[in-house]
């Protein structure tokens, strides 16, 4: 579907996405990465987020953080569609 | 006047160029300055043109009040000055003169600023900040409930007077009396009008209304614009620059490459769940309802016997036609035919019963049947419900009446008591304590007229045909509630029967019958006698003394039951004499063509004269003109005999009268009765009905034969046919015909390993859809009774197999193991079950004596409009293909016959012919690849060979001797010759 890479404050230096996507995804996921990096530097300080990966029933988010930028792919995979299929029968 | 000593004191207040100044009650009143009145204290300042006061001091000179001044006001520039009145004389004087701007606009805005005095700008500004308070209600607190009303349109307002005149003259008014004068008292009395009447007075309804009008008004605030510091309106971004700025820095790439790694690393497992994923979708499916349509059949319910049918063969489950829930099935020992009739003299007396089931008391069985011996066919009659008829192992028929315990069958209630005859107490199994009911026969054949051997098939004529005693032809049944059987045996005849007491026999009176029949009850008393302990027989007729078996209303029918007819066939093939057809028949069917009836009265006028008569060569490929007109031959033929018995009714009387009416025209005689057949054309009840019989044989032919077309032998009385046609299909003896229940012009037949469909549209000697199978053997087949094109087979392995005649596959549509034992009986059928829903069953008898019910699934008994159309235009189509492809093969052979005639006379050398097919065609053709390939591609047409391993170097020895030009002239003749010898013209040079 896209991606784009953010500043840390979640200003978009290059996007792929129109932009009230790319607000919305930026101000949001912005917020997440910070969120999982604080809660993975208070489990263990050394330690530090590589990457996340968000899975809904619609597509597929890809975080890469890193000290000066976030690199966020949104993709559909495959076996999304089956899969949500299945699950919206139950 | 002036004040010269206070002037310096206060010109520190007074502005620049503003000058104390008295004026004399003159000037005063010459300038209009008048103290106290043109000024005053709240108009202080006037504003006077400098001309006046030049005039004033020209005029007055050293008098003038401005004389003082004269210097100033010579030196003043302004046209305007400003004479001030100061009241208050704070300068000492009460005007003051301004000759200077400054001055002049100073106090102008002094006296501004004193008009407007709104802002105190003397007290400095504090600041009070709003303390917390009360709500002070102004009303907007309060709900309006309701609405509220005002008047807003100006009512009419009216005053209406008394115009009273006005009196000029003064009157006096005294007390005065009616009486004092004489006319001092008018009266005006009510009367009644003579001129008119009223006749009838209208009264006006009158009546107001109010129309309230209503108006609605608020007010609310609205924020329009929520603008505040807290709420952000455009995102942030980053201009062009930065963008490219941020782009082009170190950081930038570093984090791409890095991020690009983890992506590729994160691609390499596509799925975030891994082997999870299965655990998770199961647990979602947790709650999940499947559903799945039933595609095979589901077993319902099975009826057993462990006395009477436990391991033996089920021979016939035939459902009962008028009520679905009821069941008659028959059983023989389960062994093969050959050990069963080497076993017939040592076997015990007492034969397989017959049993009737009801479906809700599948304990056990409703009522026994008790038989003459073990009973291969069964048929319910379709018009009576209460009759059963049976063939037997030993060639006998049988008929059960069943009017006894008919009530119970249809009133759905059991015949028995289970509870009474399970108890252990229990040991006589009377009918009278509850035990199942033993119905003895109604009526069986004759044995000296019944079939010699089994039984081997067993059907009803179709209701439109009725064969007479008196006459050798089919005719039309006039009764609507008869029906006639046909019945075949190993001995290849066809019986004939009627469910009526057959005519005494010749020579023997009846009388002689009932002697000789007593005689024998009498002999086969003992016999019975074992046979009632072993049986359970009712108290009353096994301790009975005059013994009479045979019960209901066909009694008067037992042992003197025969057949009608007996029909023999002559064999087709044997072309010189008349033999008859020794084959074995297993199986048959009976069409009748009313349509041809229609098509005979038509053509019996111009029938042709000469008959094919039977010695000629047998015509199996009839045209379908030829064989109308050979139906209404035999139809207008078939009226004679009978016209003849009408005619001369007294000519066969006496011992001739039962019998059979000998047609007297056989099929060599050309003698046609014009008469009688025009005459016989308006009777359609003597009129013979064509009808054909189809018959399959144990060597796995089927056999056609026209019923109408008989002889009959004068010595036996029985009806000789001649076979249509034959024609030899299956690979075993043909144990199935069944009909179509949705078109009965459709014959399946079954044997051996393959099955066949025949149509009697029209005279197809050969199969319209053949199919053979593999292993296992066919044991039973059936329609299916809603689908038109599914026929459902079992096989030995205990499989039901459904067949779609659509397919051309020679393999079933869907099968299934049902048992895994031979299954010898298959019969469908439709039952209503309690919620009023038809239900379709499948009911399977296999070798074990059990009879397992099961249901249909849906998508073989769902039905379609126009199915059954369907299935007639393919067969149409099927039948049209198949007479297309004959001809063409006649016409080939024709062709081929032709064509190999003046072959043969031809001096052609065999030799000269393969010689040149080796040699000279490849040389010629490679010679002619390379012309071509040369042309196309030029020096390196090698390339461009299809198939380069031929060996064509042998060839091309020859042309490469020869220049190139001529080479291609010589290969170009050449490749021409060829062309024509490929024409075929090469071999006669």
């Amino acid at each position: 579907m896209g991606m784009m890479v953010i500043n840390p404050d979640g200003v978009a230096v290059r996007t792929t996405m129109d932009s009230t996507h790319t607000n919305s995804y930026s101000a949001i996921l912005s917020r997440l990465t910070d969120q999982a990096r604080s809660a993975i530097r208070d489990l263990d300080p050394l330690n530090e987020v590589t990457f996340i990966r968000l899975r809904s029933r619609k597509n597929e988010i890809l975080i890469a953080p890193d000290k000066e930028f976030n690199l966020i792919v949104v993709q559909t995979p495959a076996d999304v569609e089956s899969n949500h299929a299945k699950q919206s029968t139950q | 006047m002036t004040d010269e000593g206070k002037e310096p004191e206060d010109e520190s207040n007074l502005l620049e160029g503003t000058y104390p100044l008295e004026l004399s009650l003159e000037t005063q009143l010459q300038l209009e300055c008048e103290a106290n009145g043109d000024l005053h204290s709240q108009e202080t300042i006037k504003s006077l043109p400098l001309k006046h006061i030049q005039q004033d001091l020209l005029e007055k000179g050293a008098r003038s009040d401005f004389y003082a001044l004269s210097p100033k006001i010579e030196r003043c520039s302004l046209d305007e000055v400003l004479i001030i009145f100061d009241p208050t004389r704070i300068h000492g004087t009460e005007f003051l003169l301004c000759l200077n701007v400054d001055s002049k606009f100073g106090y102008l805005n002094a006296q501004e600023e004193a008009e407007a005095r709104l802002i105190d700008t003397d007290s400095p500004y504090v600041y009070y900040p709003p303390q917390p308070r009360l709500w002070d209600g102004r009303g907007s607190d309060k709900e309006i409930e309701g609405s509220w009303e005002k008047n807003v349109r100006a009512k009419i307002w009216l005053k209406i007077k008394r115009n009273v005149p006005r009196k000029t003259s003064i009157l006096n008014f005294t007390n005065r009396d009616v009486k004092d004068a004489k006319d001092g008292y008018k009266a005006c009395e009510s009367y009644q009008e003579t001129k008119f009447n009223f006749k009838h007075v209208h009264l006006m309804d009158r009546a107001v209304q109010a129309v309230p009008v209503t108006m609605e008004g608020h007010s609310q605030t609205e924020l329009k614009h929520p603008k505040n510091i807290a709420i952000q309106y455009e995102a942030r971004a980053f201009g062009p620059d930065e963008v490219a700025e941020i782009w082009k820095s170190d950081s930038m790439r570093n984090f791409l490459s890095r991020a690009e790694k983890i992506m590729m690393e994160v691609h390499q497992e596509p799925d975030i769940m891994g082997h999870l994923r299965p655990d998770v979708e199961a647990f979602y499916r947790r709650d999940e309802v499947v559903v799945i349509e039933e595609t095979k059949f589901a077993y319902r319910t099975f009826f057993s016997e462990l006395v009477f049918s436990k391991d033996k063969r089920i021979t016939q489950v035939k459902w009962h036609p008028k009520l679905p829930y009821i069941m008659a099935m028959s059983v023989i020992e389960n062994v093969s035919y050959e050990d069963y009739l080497e076993s017939l003299s040592t076997r015990l007396v007492m034969p397989n019963v017959v049993m009737i089931w009801n479906m809700n008391y599948n304990y056990y069985p409703q009522v026994l049947l008790r038989v003459a011996d073990d009973v291969t066919h069964l048929e319910w009659h379709p018009f009576e419900p209460e009759t059963l008829v049976g063939g037997c192992v030993n060639g006998q028929l049988m008929i059960w009446d069943l009017t006894q315990y008919y009530s119970n069958l249809e009133s759905n209630t059991c015949t028995w008591d289970h509870k009474k005859f399970l108890s252990p107490q229990y040991n006589k199994l009377y009918v009278q304590d509850g035990y199942i009911p033993l119905l003895h026969w109604s009526a069986e054949s004759s044995k000296e007229h019944s079939h010699l051997c089994g039984v081997e098939d067993l059907q009803w004529l179709p209701k439109t045909v009725w064969f007479s005693y008196d006459s050798a032809y089919p005719k039309q049944n006039q009764m609507d509630d008869e029906l006639q059987l046909i019945s075949c045996d190993a001995d290849s005849n066809v019986l004939i029967w009627a469910l009526r007491k057959p005519p005494a026999e010749d020579g023997i009176d009846s009388s002689d019958v009932e002697d000789e029949l007593a005689g024998k009850r009498k002999a086969s008393s003992s016999g019975w006698e074992k046979l009632k302990l072993q049986s359970a027989l009712p108290a009353s007729i096994s301790t009975g003394k005059k013994y009479s078996p045979a019960i209901g209303k066909y009694e008067p029918l037992n042992r003197v039951w025969r057949p009608v007819h007996r029909i023999c066939f002559i064999d087709p093939k044997l072309k010189f004499e008349e033999q008859l057809l020794t084959t074995t028949i297993t199986s048959v069917s009976v069409i009748d063509r009313p349509d041809l009836i229609i098509f005979s009265r038509k053509d019996s006028t111009i029938v042709p004269s000469d008959p094919p008569s039977p010695k000629s060569k047998p015509q199996i490929e009839r045209k379908p003109s030829d064989t109308g007109s050979i139906y209404s031959r035999s139809s207008s033929r078939s009226h004679s005999p009978v016209s003849k018995l009408r005619k001369h009714p007294k000519k066969n009387s006496g011992p001739q009268k039962h019998r059979i009416e000998v047609p007297k025209q056989n099929y060599d005689s050309s003698e046609d009765d014009e008469e009688d057949s025009k005459s016989q054309e308006t009777d359609p009840a003597q009129m013979a009905l064509p009808t054909f019989l189809m018959a399959g044989t144990m060597f796995g032919s089927i056999v056609r034969v026209d019923l109408t077309k008989v002889k009959v032998d004068v010595e036996t009385n029985n009806l000789i046919c001649k076979v249509e046609w034959e024609c030899a299909v299956h690979d075993g003896p043909v144990r199935f015909m069944r009909r179509c229940p949705h078109y009965e012009k459709l014959l399946l037949t079954a044997g051996g390993y393959s099955w066949a469909l025949w149509s009697e549209t029209n005279s197809l000697a050969i199969p319209v859809v053949l199919h053979y199978i593999e292993d296992p053997l066919f044991t039973d087949v059936a329609w299916s009774l809603t689908q038109p094109h599914r026929i459902l087979f079992s096989d030995e392995k205990g499989t039901v197999q459904v067949w779609d005649i659509r397919s051309r596959k020679s393999e079933p549509f869907q099968s299934q193991d049902i048992s895994g034992r031979t299954i010898n009986a298959l019969t469908p059928f439709n039952y209503q079950n309690s919620d009023n829903q038809l239900v379709h069953y499948l009911s399977v008898g296999d070798e074990t004596g059990t009879v397992h019910v099961l249901e249909i699934p849906k998508h073989l008994n769902e039905t379609y409009p126009e199915e059954v159309d369907d299935l007639k235009d393919l067969i149409e189509t099927e039948v049209i293909r198949i007479r297309d492809r004959e001809k063409l093969q006649a016409d080939k052979k024709l062709a081929t016959y032709e064509t190999e005639q003046p072959d043969e006379t031809d001096d052609f050398d065999e030799e000269r012919r393969i010689l040149w097919d080796e040699n000279e065609y490849l040389k010629v053709y490679f010679q002619r690849e390379r012309f071509v390939l040369e042309e196309t591609y030029g020096e390196d047409w090698k390339k461009y060979l299809k198939f380069p391993d031929l060996p064509r170097k042998k060839h091309y020895v020859e042309i490469k001797r020869r220049g190139s030009s001529e080479d291609r002239r010589r290969q170009k003749e050449l490749a021409l010759k060829a062309k024509k010898k490929k024409g075929g013209s090469i071999f006669r040079k």
